[in-house]
């Protein structure tokens, strides 16, 4: 009897022990030049639907929809253009450059709205650590959809324009532009 | 009594594996809008990344209303740890903030311009700025949260933090680095054989 007590302790402090510690990854803050030619923004919305019908144990359930906006930029990395990536001959210039991607993205506290809270039975309130948690599940969708979007083709023709008449300005009579492959990128990396 | 023993273990690996998981909330798979598009030009020179603690507090006006407060939190499933020390603090709610702060130019602005004459490549840029605070949900942590906290409330916090990251890059000035940055990136572009003089304005 006395075993079985501990065999079943021993269940009980494993299960709840934390699994993740011990690889943690450190975060760096530091002050870094870069030179990012952001082309194009989308301020992208989404309504965070949850259903929290919770454990075997609790009594009723939990609803919410919160609504957000996400401001996303896409660009250039102006600093990863080599030497031999620009080729002048007399009034032409022809330049590669490195492939858009998504530079940043930013969510405004502002533009996060609890549109309807539906508690009931004998659940709780959410909490703003959870509403902080339900947030993050829609930020994490928001970056996995991304690539739906034409932000990366929006940002492409936006950097030509912007590449071309620089060079104009600069007495070019031809600007020609090409972009290097893209590389698969995680949406919304930054 | 085994049986008994079985049940109450089943019950707190269940209610502990509940609690503890990071990813507890699966949300439904609803669209995105794209609601607005930009063109912008924006050069950003400089990356400064900032972690920051926002804290609000408030404390019970008299006595008597900390002891019912402290009643209260009693009874509340979910503040009832915090009303097993009796204390003065009435809510508190203390969140960690990580974010990046931009600075750079906006070449979207009039005062960017190019001029060329027969010894000099002049370039014109808008004095740097802070052009971009990023802060997200994922990278927003809420360290103690004791009482009731309101969605306005929450924001207001969220601002406080960026505000703060605003201010330690202003505290920094950074403007000097981002000016030196922008003439190499964008001298790296221009081949012509003239020296190349930036003017900020």
């Amino acid at each position: 009897m006395r075993y079985i007590f501990y065999i079943l302790t021993f269940f009980f402090l494993v299960s709840c022990s934390d699994e993740a510690a011990g690889s943690e990854k450190v975060d760096v803050f530091e002050i870094r030049n870069i030179g990012l030619l952001a082309t194009s923004e989308f301020t992208i919305g989404k309504i965070i639907e949850l259903k929290d019908e919770g454990e075997w144990y609790k009594f009723g359930d939990r609803n919410i929809l919160i609504s957000c906006k996400a401001k996303v930029k896409a660009g250039i990395d102006l600093s990863q253009i080599r030497d031999q990536d620009i080729t002048v001959r007399r009034n032409s210039i022809k330049i590669v450059l490195p492939y858009p991607t998504i530079l940043s993205f930013d969510m405004d506290p502002n533009q996060v709205k609890t549109e309807v809270q539906d508690i009931n039975g004998l659940r709780s309130q959410f909490t703003q650590e959870e509403k902080n948690e339900i947030l993050a599940q829609g930020e994490k969708s928001i970056r996995r959809n991304l690539g739906e979007t034409s932000i990366i083709s929006h940002a492409k023709n936006n950097a030509e324009v912007f590449i071309e008449n620089f060079y104009k300005e600069l007495g070019y009579k031809d600007v020609d532009i090409e972009f290097r492959q893209a590389v698969q990128q995680e949406m919304g990396a930054h | 009594m085994l049986a008994l023993l079985v049940g109450i273990v089943l019950f707190f690996v269940k209610w502990c594996s509940g609690s503890s998981a990071k990813s507890r909330f699966e949300i439904e798979n609803s669209p995105i809008r794209v609601e607005m598009i930009r063109n912008i030009a924006q050069l950003a020179n400089i990356s400064y990344k900032d972690e920051v603690v926002a804290d609000s507090i408030e404390y019970y006006k008299s006595e008597n209303e900390m002891f019912a407060g402290t009643f209260e939190k009693l009874g509340d499933p979910d503040n009832f740890r915090h009303g097993l020390k009796a204390s003065n603090v009435k809510r508190r709610l203390t969140l960690i903030v990580k974010g990046e702060v931009w600075i750079g130019f906006n070449l979207k602005d009039e005062k960017f311009n190019i001029k060329e004459t027969d010894s000099l490549i002049q370039i014109f840029l808008p004095e740097p700025e802070i052009i971009d605070v990023i802060s997200t949900a994922t990278s927003t942590k809420v360290f103690q949260e004791n009482g009731r906290w309101k969605d306005y409330e929450i924001r207001q916090l969220k601002n406080k933090a960026r505000q703060k990251m605003r201010r330690n890059a202003e505290m920094l000035r950074l403007q000097d680095k981002a000016k030196e940055n922008a003439k190499n990136v964008l001298g790296k572009l221009i081949k012509k054989k003239k020296p190349v003089e930036f003017v900020f304005v």
